[in-house]
């Protein structure tokens, strides 16, 4: 009933009016109300067409309409008998206005033609009726009270003195109207009650003749009304106002503070009720359109949804990072005990015998680990304060230093100046070549300083003399040269000449194979020597003064004693190395020349004698010898001879290897691989020689001089000590015990050399061109004469099928003219189709002679390769290099083959897998 | 006179803890099984979820080798070496000699067989170096466990035995006969005998591919798969007969020496030699590749021995033969046999330096030469020869520590059994049998035209082929698919008529007149 009420003041129309009641009825009535309510509608037929046709007429009256009727004009015939006893007075037309309006209504209604039996119409007119009343009331109510319609008209039948009393002098106009009711009241109390009476039945009338349910809706009314008595405790929830539009106000809290208001003990309760009074005044805001208000819950959600979902992301983070997850996750970990090697020997116990053994041992030797910690421990305590001062105080100053060193850096690193980083980096460079010329100065052993003197030697030598110096070409430039000049000039190349022809007699040795070992052999000995020298220095230098029980004289005396004996050694050692270095020297300067000549049995031979360079003393062993005598018989007839033969020769070209002499003729005869036994005679021959020249005796030392006048000379004296040895084999084989009393160097060449010619030598290396040519001379006689040109014509052909290949596609025919007499054109064009292929120059084997490598693609090997980088991976190399690193258990050990291997995902078997749970670190 | 055979020393089986490994910096030897440079992920462009994971990559490569270093030191035995004192050679000491000095275990290992009746004799050892194949050229063939002299056959197959050779394991050998090449089983049962391989000369087993590789008179080379049993190729050299194979055990290439003095080498899925080596001018006798694929030796009727560098295809060093060599074999720590007339002398660091002298020598007193080949994780040469086989000892030639994954020769029953299940689960593809194979897997360093145009043939190859792909025929009433129609709509297809579909045709029409005519003679029918 209330909200009825409610939203009749808010809508001017009187349709909405009435289906708002309808409604509000709806809401409030219960169940039997709405029984009534339908008899009701089912019983008044012509009330509601009244109503209907009232709403219709209701819509048009406007609030200005209804101000332009007078109250004179409002109140016709009919009414002013009704109403003549009613006196307004002091009312003016426009204070009366809701009244007459009011009225009117009522008149017309009887006019209306009622037909329509609708809903709608009946509550309206309901509501209607409620609205009259209500107005009624609200001109009865001058106190604050809220009451129902119909209550407030009871109580204003009841008491209508105190209703005068409490009458306001701020009332709205309709309560004027009432006032002068209420004077004339006073005025006689009789006629008052009267009136009152007849005010009533006129209502009660005006009731009936509005409708036959006049009754009803009284009964209706009284329906309507609170079950229970009025009281503090039971608050009706809202509040009629006056017939005006003012909005009817909900029930507040100063309504329930007004119950209070005697009571003192409740002061409390009312300040707080005060206070909270003050907040709620506010008024409701109209609510957001739908839409808005969902985007605000939507977004308000998101916000709250990404809160929550944060709070997981490092756990989420975590776990993709992990290489290994195990699930079920949490309680994973726990229950898995590692045993580390640690954890075990922390808690061993010796139980065999084998073990108590090895801890008594251990704990002997004090290496158990207690002991060792006390020892460790016992250290660490030994620090004093002042130490442990001392080395704070260092540690401050390490950090201070660097520090500094830091703020310098930064500073400098900021400098802008280019010609200050300019300045910066010429002294950078300065001083990395210092330190790298020191470095290398240290570094640089004794053979490399060697090499580095002798490189610069040849430099030398080959660039002065030459007339490039620039006196020299000075000189020349003059163009006339005075005597001395010329002689000058002619004398330095001269010098020149010589120096060259020292350089290439070295470079011939180092043609042969055995060069690198005769250089490193002679760096070997002066290598050697320097070393010898600064341990006998060492040894000298080391006579500072002693201390303690050194420093006695007993001591002092042994010492020197040994010292001397150390220095004695020494000196026996150099000697005897130094003999070796020169004999190794003799043996192998023939050697080498012996190996430019193209005889394979000699090159053996001059390395198997360097083989060995130690000097053995005393007797060979008898196995030896007995391996001789079975296993050179036959090797002997085949090769001993041939070998010795060929050195002789090759000596005496290798001495004058640039003119050639008797002898070399005969060499080039018996390196014809077809005439070894004729060679065999010119050995003997040779070795004849040899033993006629061996008994010069003992090798040479004075090697340099020898070398820098007469190269020949000195080849032919090394020569002849070699030929001693490769003679020596009958003389060995004879007399063993020569060899044995005698611990000279040349006779355990002798022995090697023995063995070795008895010895079969089944390959030869060849190195030489000549070799080369000669011996192809024997291959051809084998082979097909062509292999090698065959070879080179298919290579051709294959260079040619791979390559470029042109097709001629001009139709013949076509482009010209046909016929007697036509002569071809010349410049008829071609259509040629290339296909590009790969030309000889860019082939694999294009610097390859004697290979032929297939350039055609190897489709089925294709499909093992990719042709794009595979998805992580942005580079080729980078894919590249993970393939770097097999996994196979045949690459790695297990351990790490099982790491590599194992998986990212690992399930407990039979566990339920629950969700991750949110551990929230 | 010092000789040390392969001396074994306590293995230190210390496992060691692994946080102590990740925390090392550096590991004697790492560098030996680092591959390649290592990558710094800071300095390339990569974002951050790949250098994480390039920078993980490296860190377990590091660690990898790091263990592999580490456990280098489970390696207990070292190799034996020859030692001469004095004046003495090493190529003097007689194998008598070093019986005498050597332990009873190794002298044992000096033997020899005198089968004089079948030679000349070749021979072949298993990959774990346990068992010896004998394969006379009369027609004896003998498997047995040669350390134990536990003979598993001895058979007679009464025709010319050109070679032999194990399969995968000691349970199957094949055996070039006199026109075909036969398996046998460790019984000495036939097996199979495959009618495709005709009179060859030579058999070499990929051991990771199960391929048996022939060759012969005809100039075939024949790739047999022997876990499938597939001829997986035949390829025709050109270049006449072959007498000489052996392969490369680092890339599994078959390396042919020819007459004309060139060496070839072949894959299965090349047609043509990936290489072609003219090595020698006379006809090629023996050839050897090292175990690390990097050396060859061949040797030539020229009376030549050359040693190759066979990465850049260089020829390293050349010696002159007294006779061509018949055989040469390169032990598993560089040592090469060379076998001629009836010598044996043996190099030692040959890949790296010339030599003047052997290492060793053998005299196999009046027989000749025919096969040679060292026995693997064994100080063993074996020779076989005109009048049977001897076997040598060789200080130095065997590796000392054999990989059981690899090859066991302590290898029991349930191992070998295992050992083949998983060979042939790794079992690798023919295809992947290439000079590089450290390019499987890798990008292809075609150029972008290069690619293009191999697109362009690809292409062209598939729509030729999708052209004789038959397509897939719906299905027809009886009646309306007999095999003639069908043959005819296939030919319709393709819009093809020629005098084969002419043919087809009428013979169709034929028949089809044949059906629709009516019978003309008496039927039960007439009789009502």
């Amino acid at each position: 009933m209330a909200r009825s009420q409610q939203k009749k003041r808010g809508s001017g129309n009187g349709t909405s009016r009435g289906r708002g009641s309808r409604h509000a009825k709806k809401d409030v009535t219960d169940v039997f109300e709405a029984d009534d309510d339908q008899r009701q509608i089912q019983r008044r037929g012509h009330t509601l067409d009244e109503v209907d046709n009232f709403e219709y007429e209701a819509g048009d009256i406007d609030e200005d309409d209804d101000e332009e009727i007078d109250s004179d004009d409002a109140f016709e015939d009919e009414d002013n008998d009704r109403f003549d006893h009613f006196k307004f007075a002091g009312s003016t037309k426009p204070e009366l206005k809701k009244a007459k309006k009011q009225v009117k209504f009522q008149e017309e209604e009887p006019e209306i033609d009622l037909n329509e039996d609708d809903d709608d119409n009946a509550a309206d007119e309901n509501s209607e009726d409620g609205d009259d009343y209500m107005d009624l009331a609200d001109m009865l109510d001058n106190s604050d009270d809220q009451d129902e319609d119909t209550a407030a008209v009871d109580q204003f039948l009841g008491d209508d003195g105190s209703e005068e009393q409490q009458s306001d002098s701020d009332a709205e106009s309709d309560m004027e109207a009432f006032k002068g009711i209420g004077s004339d009241d006073s005025d006689d109390n009789d006629e008052a009650q009267e009136s009152m009476i007849s005010l009533i039945q006129s209502l009660s009338k005006k009731r009936k003749q509005t409708g036959d349910q006049g009754g009803n809706k009284k009964r209706h009314l009284t329906e309507r009304n609170e079950v229970y008595e009025e009281n503090e405790f039971n608050l009706p929830t809202t509040r009629i106002s006056a017939s005006t539009e003012q909005p009817k106000r909900t029930l507040d809290l100063a309504d329930m503070m007004g119950s209070l208001q005697g009571e003192a003990s409740l002061g409390q309760v009312k300040s707080s009720l005060e206070s909270l009074a003050a907040k709620s005044k506010a008024t409701l805001s109209a609510p957001l359109a739908k839409r808005v208000q969902d985007r605000l819950e939507r977004e308000v959600a998101y916000g709250q949804a990404a809160k929550e979902i944060t709070r997981w992301e490092p756990t989420v983070l975590e776990n993709r990072s992990a290489d290994h997850l195990h699930f079920p996750m949490q309680n994973g970990q726990e229950t898995r005990d590692s045993k580390t090697s640690a954890s075990l020997a922390s808690t061993f116990v010796a139980s065999t015998n084998l073990e108590k053994q090895i801890e008594q041992a251990l704990q002997d030797a004090g290496m158990k680990d207690e002991e060792l910690e006390a020892f460790e421990s016992l250290k660490l305590n030994k620090l004093s304060v002042e130490e442990v001062e001392q080395r704070r105080q260092e540690l401050a100053m390490m950090r201070e230093l660097m520090y500094r060193h830091e703020r310098k850096a930064k500073r400098m690193k900021k400098i802008k100046s280019k010609a200050y980083r300019k300045l910066k980096r010429k002294e950078k460079a300065r001083l990395d070549e210092i330190t790298e010329m020191n470095n290398v100065d240290h570094e640089m052993d004794q053979e490399d300083m060697m090499e580095a003197a002798r490189h610069r030697a040849e430099e030398r030598m080959t660039l002065k003399h030459k007339n490039t110096g620039k006196w020299a070409k000075r000189a020349l430039a003059r163009g006339q040269l005075d005597e001395g000049t010329r002689e000058a000039i002619m004398e330095q190349l001269q010098r020149g000449e010589d120096l060259r022809r020292k350089i290439q007699g070295n470079d011939g040795d180092s043609d042969g194979s055995d060069s690198n070992d005769s250089d490193d052999d002679y760096d070997d000995a002066h290598a050697m020597a320097a070393k010898l020298d600064s341990l006998a220095h060492d040894i000298q230098q080391d006579t500072q003064p002693k201390k303690g029980l050194l420093s006695m004289k007993f001591m002092q005396d042994a010492e020197a004693r040994n010292q001397k004996e150390t220095m004695a050694e020494l000196d026996s050692f150099r000697e005897e190395w130094l003999n070796d270095e020169d004999d190794d020297q003799a043996e192998q300067d023939p050697a080498n020349h012996r190996q430019v000549q193209n005889n394979p049995g000699r090159i053996a031979f001059g390395a198997n004698m360097k083989n060995d360079k130690k000097p053995v003393q005393g007797t060979t062993t008898p196995s030896a010898d007995v391996k001789l005598n079975a296993h050179g018989q036959i090797e002997k007839i085949a090769r001993g001879a041939a070998h010795t033969t060929r050195t002789t020769g090759s000596v005496q070209v290798a001495s004058k290897a640039a003119k050639p002499s008797p002898l070399a003729d005969l060499d080039d005869d018996a390196s014809n691989p077809w005439l070894q036994n004729d060679t065999s005679r010119l050995s003997k021959k040779a070795s004849k020689s040899n033993k006629a020249t061996s008994t010069q005796g003992k090798p040479r030392k004075t090697k340099g001089a020898a070398d820098e006048d007469d190269d020949v000379e000195l080849d032919l004296t090394q020569v002849l000590t070699v030929h001693k040895a490769s003679k020596s084999p009958a003389a060995a084989t004879k007399k063993s015990t020569k060899a044995s009393s005698k611990p000279m160097p040349t006779a355990a060449s002798d022995n090697d050399d023995d063995s070795d010619d008895a010895d079969p030598t089944p390959m030869v290396p060849t190195t030489n061109k000549l070799t080369f040519s000669q011996r192809d001379l024997v291959a051809q006689a084998f082979a097909d004469d062509n292999v090698v040109e065959e070879f080179e014509e298919e290579k051709q052909a294959v260079i040619a099928e791979d390559g470029d290949k042109v097709e001629d596609l001009t139709l013949p025919g076509w482009g010209n003219w046909g016929g007697k007499g036509v002569k071809k054109s010349a410049k008829k064009k071609k259509f040629l189709k290339v296909t590009k292929g790969i030309s000889a120059d860019k082939r694999k084997d294009a610097k390859l002679a004697n290979v032929i490598l297939n350039e055609k693609r190897h489709k089925k090997a294709e499909k093992y390769q990719s042709t794009s980088i595979p998805f992580p991976f942005k580079s080729m190399e980078q894919y590249e290099h993970s393939l770097r690193a097999p996994v196979g258990k045949e690459w790695n050990t297990t351990d790490i083959h099982r790491k590599m291997t194992k998986p990212r995902v690992i399930t407990k078997l039979g566990t339920v897998i629950d969700p991750l749970s949110a551990p929230f670190k | 006179m010092a000789n040390q055979d392969k001396k074994g020393s306590a293995a230190l089986l210390v496992k060691p803890n692994k946080k102590k490994i990740a925390e090392r910096h550096h590991v004697e030897n790492e560098e030996k099984y680092t591959r390649g440079s290592s990558l710094n992920a800071k300095k390339m462009k990569a974002g951050y979820k790949l250098k994480e994971k390039i920078r993980k990559q490296e860190k377990e490569a590091k660690e990898a080798a790091q263990a592999a270093a580490l456990a280098e030191r489970l390696h207990g035995e070292e190799a034996g070496y020859l030692e001469a004192e004095g004046m003495e050679k090493t190529k003097n000491f007689k194998q008598d000699q070093l019986a005498d000095a050597v332990d009873i275990n190794t002298s044992s290992k000096i033997f020899n067989l005198d089968l004089d009746e079948f030679g000349p004799y070749a021979l072949d050892y298993t990959r774990n170096g346990r068992h010896l194949l004998l394969g006379g050229k009369k027609g004896h063939i003998a498997a047995f466990d040669w350390q134990t002299s536990k003979l598993h056959f001895e058979t007679h197959v009464k025709e010319t035995v050109r070679d032999v050779t194990w399969l995968h394991n000691e349970t199957m050998l094949a055996a070039a006969q006199k026109k075909y090449v036969f398996i046998y089983d460790n019984n000495g049962m036939e097996v199979h005998r495959m009618k495709n391989h005709i009179e060859v000369n030579k058999l070499e087993f990929l051991p990771y591919h199960f391929l048996l590789a022939s060759v012969g008179n005809a100039g075939y080379l024949k790739y047999q798969d022997t876990s499938t049993g597939q001829l997986v190729a035949e390829l025709r050299t050109k270049l006449g007969g072959c007498d000489t194979m052996t392969q490369n055990p680092w890339n599994a290439v078959i390396n042919l020496g020819h007459g004309n003095g060139t060496v070839t080498m072949w894959a299965p899925t090349m047609t043509t030699p990936l290489v072609k080596m003219l090595c020698h001018k006379a006809r090629v006798t023996a050839m050897a590749v090292d175990p690390s694929g990097r050396y060859m030796a061949t040797a030539g009727l020229d009376n030549k021995l050359k040693v190759w560098d066979i990465r850049k295809y260089g020829l390293i060093q050349e010696y002159s033969t007294k006779a061509p060599a018949a055989s040469l074999s390169i032990s598993q720590r560089g040592l090469l046999a060379v076998g001629w007339n009836s010598q044996v002398t043996i190099w030692k660091d040959i890949f790296r330096t010339k030599q003047t002298a052997p290492y060793m020598q053998h005299l196999q007193a009046g027989s000749m030469m025919n096969d040679l080949e060292f026995c693997p994780f064994e100080d063993v040469l074996g020779v076989g020869h005109q009048k049977g086989m001897s076997s040598i000892v060789v200080p130095g030639a065997g590796e000392p520590n054999f990989d059981s994954l690899e090859a066991n020769p302590y290898q029991t029953k349930k191992q070998r059994q295992e050992a083949e299940v998983h060979g042939l689960l790794d079992k690798l593809q023919p295809e992947m049998i290439m000079l590089d194979p450290t390019q499987i897997g890798k990008m292809t360093r075609a150029t972008k035209e290069e690619a293009q145009k191999r697109q362009r043939e690809d292409q062209a190859e598939q729509a030729a082929e999708a052209d004789d792909l038959p397509t897939k025929d719906r299905k027809r009433m009886r009646g309306r698919n007999s095999s003639l129609k069908r043959y005819l709509r296939k030919k319709e297809r393709r819009n093809i008529v020629d005098q084969d579909k002419l043919d087809t045709m009428d013979q169709l029409q034929k028949l089809q007149k044949d059906q629709a005519k009516p019978s003309s003679g008496f039927t039960t029918l007439d009789i009502f």
